[in-house]
This record gives structure tokens, sequence and C-alpha cells, in this order.
């Protein structure tokens, strides 16, 4: 069997799997072990088991995920998104739609100390949706900003996609941070932009307040110290070379925990739910590399990636149209499965293929961080549209009255945004490499 | 994409239902106490690093193997939850009984490779164990590390044949 053949049996059976429910993970696994078998026999693919579970479970670098998402779970539980939220409600709140803009910026800000879309949608719901609604916000511009404000629980670092790409394709986790942070800014104002031209046309949708007096502000201010504290600590340690990300994401978790102690925010009970909250994600992510890295095990045995880089490069095509359809290609993609999933799938089939290509005449390392946060951005796209949209199905669990179609139309206003912005980072990837020169 | 058991996820009602529950429940407790032991100790050793002194031994392979052993006590409550997310987009148009009945084979895939990875990661154990091959800074007695992730690995293909009881049992009603 050539390589063409075997990668489309593989890929293939794959597919029908997951068209057929089983879990991802195991719709990876199964034909790549099937696969190793046939090219390595059976001796070599039993020999490959007996360490394929410690190798990937004790990666050092992996361990950096269950603790962001535990550093994620106790800022969650801990309830700093209140404060977060009534901090940046006393700064943007008397603007019309002041309160939507204070949500997005209150995500943005969860979003340093948390690395989960859904988790920082949901967490700022809880808090903020009740808030909305008493000041007669329209359903669909509340649940809609929600939604889209919980993606940037992924864009403003930490990231645990980005660090699964960073992990991936063996780049430096703290540079790819620091190339996230202006591109998590920018899509925070352009949300706020979004939001102020909804309401310019429909005042009625988001009633004002009034202006807050600069002692209420700084009394919110004051109340907010833990993110700031744990922030600072976690990545003025990363960058100021005290310790690595994974080291940093101890830290974070232990931050966060003493932090809500302290506020006397968290109980036994509490603790108990962000173990069991972390064992989910975190248990998913596992499973998933394991399954990937057997298909892979079975893909680089038959060099079809390397292949694939070449063919690809040899097409003659331009460059940068072929990364415009693989943009296309994740958009789709994002229709039907999570973000997680997405990279770990792809990226070992077409990272290479990326480096292979001359892209703005970028260097290796500053291609390969252009296009990890270029890619974080399109599938963080598919958290929110249809029919997929895991946000707004958890943002919509959360507030009943609001039919989910009125979220899917709240949301083309931010689709429209984040598509701007994709393509803003396409054509200038200084964007996201400035701070990262700027560093180094 | 969802879990597949997500809306199974209700209590249990026969007996050994029950103790994979509360088995599964217990060992991500477990799991969620390890990893911040492995939090804590590294903090510990950050903060006399920082201040140039001594930082503790070999803290890397204690994070590794600690790791190791703390994903395999996540997983069996992950699936319980139906955490292992399936694609779900191409059969919304089914059933619910065929989806049900899908999502029950794929649970039984699922205990089958689990199954497989834990029996091989004894297999590996073992050989490690007569090998005698330890750790690089500590000399820790690599087949421990191996040895103490089949209980959870066990356990997690056990909870996945119950949600694939479970998933079955909807089928038929």
């Amino acid at each position: 069997m050539n390589n063409v053949s075997f990668g489309i049996a593989v890929f293939g059976s794959m597919l029908t799997l997951m068209v057929l429910r089983a879990p991802i993970s195991v719709s990876m696994f199964l034909p790549g072990a099937v696969a190793y078998w046939y090219i390595a026999g059976d001796n070599a693919l039993l020999n490959y088991l007996k360490g394929a579970a410690y190798a990937r479970f004790s990666f050092y670098d992996l361990s950096v995920i269950p603790l962001f998402i535990l550093m994620g779970q106790f800022a969650t539980h801990g309830g700093l998104s209140r404060a977060l939220f009534n901090f940046a409600n006393a700064f943007v709140g008397h603007f019309r739609g002041g309160m939507a803009m204070a949500a997005i910026v209150a995500c943005a800000l969860f979003g340093a100390v948390c690395g989960s879309s859904v988790a920082t949608a949901a967490t700022l719901a809880q808090v903020a949706l009740p808030e909305m609604r008493r000041l007669n916000y329209s359903g669909r511009l509340a649940t809609a900003t929600l939604a889209v404000g919980g993606t940037l629980g992924i864009l403003i670092p930490p990231s645990v996609p980005l660090v699964v790409y960073a992990i991936l394709t063996e780049q430096n986790i703290a540079k790819l941070f620091l190339a996230a942070f202006i591109p998590g800014i920018i899509a925070t104002i352009g949300y706020c932009i979004a939001i102020a031209i909804v309401v310019a046309r429909r005042p009625d949708l988001a009633p004002a307040q009034p202006r807050r007096t600069g002692a209420e502000r700084w009394k919110t201010f004051i109340e907010i110290w833990p993110v700031v504290a744990v922030f600072v600590l976690v990545f003025g340690g990363i960058y100021g070379g005290l310790f690595t990300p994974t080291e940093g994401a101890a830290v974070g978790a232990a931050g966060t925990l003493i932090a809500a102690l302290i506020r006397h925010e968290l109980d036994l009970k509490g603790i108990a739910q962000c173990f069991l909250g972390t064992a989910v994600t975190s248990g998913m992510i596992f499973m998933v590399f394991l399954g990937a890295d057997m298909l892979n095990g079975a893909l680089a045995l038959s060099q079809m990636p390397a292949q694939l880089a070449e063919w690809v490069t040899h097409l003659g095509w331009p460059p940068l149209a072929i990364l415009a359809g693989l943009i296309v290609l994740y958009i789709i993609m994002g229709f039907f499965m999570d973000e997680l999933s997405t990279v770990i799938l792809t990226i070992p089939v077409i990272f290479p293929a990326i480096m292979a290509l001359d892209l703005w005449g970028l260097g290796l390392t500053d291609k390969a961080i252009w296009f990890g946060i270029l890619m974080l951005m399109v599938v963080e796209i598919g958290l929110i549209h249809p029919p997929v949209g895991l946000n707004v199905y958890v943002i919509n669990s959360l507030a009943r009255d609001v039919p989910m179609m009125e979220t899917f139309k709240g949301v083309i206003p931010f689709l429209i945004s984040d598509f701007l912005r994709v393509i803003l980072l396409f054509l200038f990837p200084v964007i996201s490499l400035f701070l990262v020169r700027l560093v180094s | 994409m969802s879990g597949a058991e997500s809306e199974a996820a209700s209590s249990p009602r026969s007996a050994p239902a029950q103790a994979i529950y509360v088995l599964a429940a217990g060992a991500a407790l477990l799991g969620g106490a390890l990893l911040s032991a492995i939090a804590l100790m590294s903090v510990a050793s950050i903060v006399p690093r920082s201040l140039g002194l001594q930082p503790i031994q070999g803290d890397f392979e204690l994070v590794q193997v600690g790791l190791a052993i703390c994903v395999t006590l996540l997983l069996p409550w992950c699936q319980l939850q139906g955490g292992n997310i399936i694609v779900d987009f191409f059969t919304t148009w089914m059933r619910k009984r065929w989806q049900r009945r899908l999502d029950a084979l794929g649970s039984v895939l699922f205990a089958g490779v689990i199954a497989l990875v834990a029996w091989r990661t004894g297999v590996g154990a073992a050989s490690l164990k007569s090998a005698g091959e330890t750790t690089m800074l500590l000399g820790f007695p690599l087949w421990i590390g191996y040895a103490a992730m089949t209980p959870g690995l066990a356990l997690t293909s056990a909870a996945a044949l119950y949600s694939a009881a479970l998933a079955w049992d909807e089928a038929r009603r």
C-alpha cells in the first residue's frame, strides 16, 4: 500500500469512528494502533504500548495543563469574577451598553487567571447576566456578550489550547503567551466596539448607568487584588526567568487557592468541586493526547506528514493562499469539533507543511508563533458560531428565557469583529510578534 | 460535540454501579489532592531557588511521576461525567435510541482501549522492575510509577463499561 492510500485508510476510518459517536480519543487510537501493527508488527505495537501512557502522562511540559485548569477552577469557585465585574463596571459602566462592555473587560481580566473559554463564559455569566437583566438589557445582547467574552479566556494567557499547540510543535510556551497578549487586547477592544455599534443603532437594547466617582472606582480596584497579584506573580516569574511555565502554573494554582481561602470564598466542599471539575477537563485532554500519540506514531512510521509537507510546497500555489485555505478548513472543523481536539488532531499533520511554506519571509520560530496565534483565534470562533458553539450552549443553560437562536443572532456583530481581527493578524504578523521581539 | 453520557450521568442504581461511582469520585479527589501537592512542592522548590538557596532535589522528577499517577486517577471520573467528548454533529437526525446504542458501542471501544493500555502498562512495570531502572536524580524505581498507574486505568475501563451499560439501558426505554 502506498502512502496516499495508507493515509486515506487511516483518516477515513478515524472519521468514520468519529461520525459514529466514538470518543475522539478512541477514534484516533484505534486506526493508529491498527496502522502501527500493519507497518511494524504486533511485537512492536505491544512494546510501544508498554511505555505509551507513562511517556505521555509524565511529560513534564504537559503538567502545565492540569495545573492551569486547577488554577482556573480555584478562580472560578473562588468568587473572583464578581470583584472583576464590579471593577470593570465602575470604569466603563456609564457608557451606553457599558455593562455589556464591562462583562467583556471582566472576561478578559478573568482570562488572565483562567485558560479555559467555557469556564470564563460560565463564571462571568453567573455574575453579569442577572445584573444585565436587572437593568433591562436585551436578552440577546446579554447572552451573546457572555458567550463571546468567554473566548477571551483562551486568547488572554494563560491559554490551554496554546499550551497544547506549544507542546505539539515544541515551541516556547512563554513566547506564545506573550504573542497572544496584544491580539487578546485587540479582541477585547473589538468586542467593545461591536457593542458600541449595536447599541448606537438600537439604544433601547441597553439602558445606561450613572457615572461612578473616583472613590467608588478605587474601592472596586482594591477588591481585585488577588487577580492582579496572581497574574503579576505568575507572568512576572515566567518572564523574569525565575521559573518555567509549569512552575508558574503551580504558583498560580497555589496563589488562587490561597486568595480564595483568605477571602473565605472556598470551603472543603468547594475545593472538592474544583478537583472534580479539573478531572473532567484534564482527563479528556490527556485521553485525546494518548489517542493522537498512537495515530501520530503510525503516521510517522509511514512518513506521511513529511511527504504531505513536500507535496504542499511543490504545488506551486501562493503560500499565503494555502494558509488562507487552511484557515477556512479550521473554521469548517469548528462546525463540529471542539477546539482542543481540532488542535491535537491537525497540528502534527499540518504544522510541517506550514513550516515548509514561505510566509511573509518569516523565520521558523516567528512563523510557528504567528501561526499558533492565528490558529488559536480561528478555532476560538468555533466556540460561538452554530451549530456547535459550545459557549452559546453553556450560556443558554444559564439563561433559559433567551432562546438559543436569539443568542446566535446576537453573536453576529462579534463574529464580524472576529473575522476582521483574523484578517488583520493574517496581514500583519507583527501584531503577535512585536512583544516577543521586544522581550527577547 | 458533547459528552455522550451527559444526560445519563444521574445517580446510579445498582450496588456495583454505586461502587464505581464512589471509587471514581474518590480517585478524582485523590488526583486533585495529588495535583495540589505537586503545585505546593513546586512552590516550595522555587522559593529557596529564587533566593539562591538549595531547591528540592529532583523536583522535576517528582512532578513527572506524580503527574502520571495523577492523570490516571482523574480519568475514571472524566469518563463517568461524559468528559470524553464525541462528535454528535452528524447523528443529530437519528432517533435517540440509535444515538444511545452508538454511544454504548463507543464506550465499549473506549473500555477496550483503556484495558489494553492498562495491561501493557502493567507489563511495562514488570519489565522495568526486573531491569531495575530508576529515575536519574532521585534513583526512584521507575516501575513503581508504572505500577501505580494501573489501578486508575483499570477503574477507567470499568467506568466505561458501566457507561456503556447505562447507554444501552436508555436505548431500550
